[in-house]
């Protein structure tokens, strides 16, 4: 897997305007923004993207077919893009929770707390959720129709939540009135303490990461090139 | 050695049925019109594509058992494919070095020199040639057995071509039970390199056999219809009518030189034997 | 004391300068030695011309120049022929050509193949060669009989010119 991990830094590397992008952020958030946990936020997804990035990149140009007749399996192909995902992401969120720590410590003056800790972890789930849900897309779809699919999928979920949210309104008794986002959250963090509720969700969403996984090793070995 | 028994692969407009046999040692050619089936032959071959007929044999080892020692001593060209534009030749060089345990990175560089190529731009910025070129020196920088070439000099200008055949020729030269398959749409290119030629239309082969043959035992009869009614016809496996007269392939060229002294009997080329196969009729 | 000494390590210096410079230069003769003799051996002497464009097969006109080259002693006993890859990669043609036209060389007995070596021009064609210089001898003697007969000079005077040039 060495020659893919060397291609897809390659890629990410070439990725300027993004890494420009954060280190720009980075800098105005830390001065300006009383909120560090923006810049952990941003960074993390910015490089939870770059495994997608280089999903998108290697189909460009019918660039699939020459990378599948390279000596690496299909599983290969599909196992470095995940481990590259996570890497990528973990560095990210990395230095950017170190930058934050570092920026709360020194401008704000204020300690590091659990608050500020679990803060940053729950940033761990969207990394693991993003190359969950779009490596297999861009793997099935390739990366001209994966867009169209993405917007598609977008589309509905805004779509089943405006009729849920719209529906009190005409009359249509979807769920308990009173029980609202608040009372449940509220009654979730009554009962268990946040760090707990952060570790499930990092728990779960990594579940839902190996699932993705196992799907795009089945959609790319059934995929024709 | 590369051996295909009975693929078949049945698409929405076209069906594909192939057998070839190519032994280790040969260059062989296949030729054919675009969408004839070359490049998706070409992609069986290199595991692109699912089969449900046939099995395909690269160094008496079923491609489905193949594994990454296997699939290291393939050496491919495609057509509409290779690595990411925007890497420079040390990209690639460094990919190659991690990907293959026999890649020569000195060679590598050394020929990309020889045929300078620019080492400082990325590949969307080359020129066809030299793109031609660098697919080429990648597929030849690692110890391989097998190289499957489509269509390696496409676009090129003749000195180019001869440049990329010469490469083909050394390939050949290192190892003597080395196979090569190559797709061209040029006529010479096959007439001087290939020591077999296949000719594949609508997904059938056509013709396969030595191109020597092809080019010694093979020839084209023009003949006017009188004649052609007349003649023997027993060695004559296709014709075609033209404005003229009839068109005839035959494959006992002495024959009719012998016994038709006086008939117009013509060198055979590729291109005048597809032209013949495939807007000709079958006799 | 000190002079001597300086003097006899200078000396020894010298001396195994000296040595080394003779031993480099030996090296070096015995390189250019063995590319010029390598040269001289692998030399390409044969130069085989083929017509595209003729209707004689390439294989065939291949056949014909060699067995014409050995003939005339260009190609002498033991000469290696090129290699078939070489000679099909200067001739611009496929190698199986060349190997065919080796092969019908060898089954007449011009060439002998070695395997793992190359092929080489055989020794026992003598036939063939003194079948060339019969016919060569034959067209002369022709010739000579065409001049005798237009000048009137009989049967017996030609026998005379005959037992007097075998006699010499």
């Amino acid at each position: 897997m060495k020659g893919l991990l060397i291609k897809d830094l390659r890629i990410a590397s070439q990725q300027k305007v993004l890494l420009l992008l954060m280190a720009g952020c980075g800098i105005i958030c830390l001065f300006t923004m009383k909120d560090t946990a923006f810049i952990i936020g941003y960074a993390t997804l910015l490089c939870g993207m770059l495994g997608t990035t280089t999903c998108a990149y290697d189909d460009l140009n019918h660039g699939m077919s020459f990378l599948l007749t390279l000596p690496y399996s299909r599983k290969a192909y599909v196992l470095e893009k995940y481990l590259f995902s996570i890497a990528a992401g973990i560095a990210g969120w990395s230095i950017s929770t170190v930058i934050a720590a570092i920026s709360q410590i020194v401008f704000l003056k204020k300690p590091i707390g659990a608050e500020f800790l679990n803060g940053a972890l729950t940033f761990i789930i969207p990394l693991f959720l993003i190359p969950t849900v779009m490596i297999p897309i861009l793997l099935k779809f390739g990366q001209a129709r994966s867009r169209i699919v993405m917007f598609t999928i977008m589309g509905i979920v805004f779509a089943i939540g405006g009729v849920l949210a719209l529906a009190p309104s005409f009359g249509v008794a979807v769920y308990d009135e009173n029980l609202t986002v608040e009372v449940v959250t509220f009654g979730i963090r009554n009962t268990l303490s946040y760090g707990l509720i952060i570790a499930g969700g990092i728990a779960a969403s990594f579940v839902l990461f190996i699932t993705s996984f196992l799907i795009s090793l089945a959609v790319i070995q059934r995929k024709e090139y | 050695m590369i051996r295909i028994d009975g693929l078949k692969k049945n698409y929405k407009d076209f069906n594909l049925d192939v057998s070839l046999d190519l032994k280790p040692g040969t260059i062989n050619g296949l030729v054919g019109t675009n969408g004839a089936g070359k490049s998706t032959t070409f992609k069986a071959i290199l595991g692109l594509i699912s089969y449900k007929e046939g099995e395909i044999f690269i160094n008496d080892k079923n491609i489905k058992d193949f594994k990454y020692e296997d699939k290291e001593r393939i050496g491919c060209v495609m057509t509409d494919s290779f690595f990411s534009e925007s890497f420079k030749i040390k990209d690639v060089a460094k990919i190659l070095k991690a990907t293959y345990k026999s890649f020569d990175e000195a060679a590598f560089y050394k020929k990309c020199e020889q045929y300078k190529l620019p080492t400082d731009k990325m590949i969307k910025e080359f020129s066809n040639g030299m793109k031609a070129k660098l697919k080429v020196l990648t597929a030849l920088s690692h110890d391989t057995d097998v190289l499957i070439l489509d269509e390696p000099t496409v676009g090129l200008d003749v000195v180019a071509r001869d440049d990329i055949l010469g490469e083909i020729r050394d390939y050949m030269e290192k190892d003597e039970n080395r196979t090569v398959l190559i797709s061209s749409h040029i006529s010479s290119d096959i007439e001087k390199l290939c020591d077999t030629t296949y000719m594949i239309h609508d997904g059938k082969i056509v013709f396969n056999d030595d191109t020597d043959k092809l080019l010694s035992e093979y020839a084209a009869l023009k003949v006017d219809e009188e004649t052609f009614a007349t003649m023997d016809k027993s060695h004559v496996k296709a014709y075609r009518k033209e404005k003229y007269g009839i068109e005839c392939l035959t494959d006992a060229r002495d024959f009719y030189i012998e016994n038709y002294p006086s008939m117009v009997v013509e060198k055979m080329s590729v291109d005048e034997m597809m032209m013949i196969l495939i807007k000709g009729e079958k006799l | 004391m000190r002079k001597i000494f300086k003097k006899c390590i200078d000396k020894c210096y010298t001396l195994l300068y000296s040595v080394y410079c003779y031993k480099v230069f030996i090296a070096q003769y015995n390189s250019w030695k063995v590319t010029w003799l390598v040269k001289g051996l692998g030399d390409y002497r044969m130069k085989i011309i083929v017509n595209n464009s003729s209707m004689i097969p390439i294989y065939s006109q291949i056949i014909q120049q060699i067995k014409a080259q050995i003939a005339d002693g260009t190609l002498k006993e033991n000469d290696a022929l090129p290699s078939v890859r070489a000679l099909s990669k200067d001739l611009n043609i496929s190698a199986l050509t060349v190997k065919k036209a080796y092969d019908e060389l060898e089954a007449n007995g011009f060439v002998i193949t070695v395997h793992g070596k190359g092929t080489y021009v055989n020794g026992n064609n003598s036939e063939y060669i003194r079948e060339s210089r019969l016919k060569e001898i034959e067209d002369d003697l022709r010739k000579a009989v065409e001049i005798a007969n237009m000048y009137g000079i009989t049967r017996e005077e030609l026998f005379e010119m005959f037992d007097m040039l075998t006699e010499e």
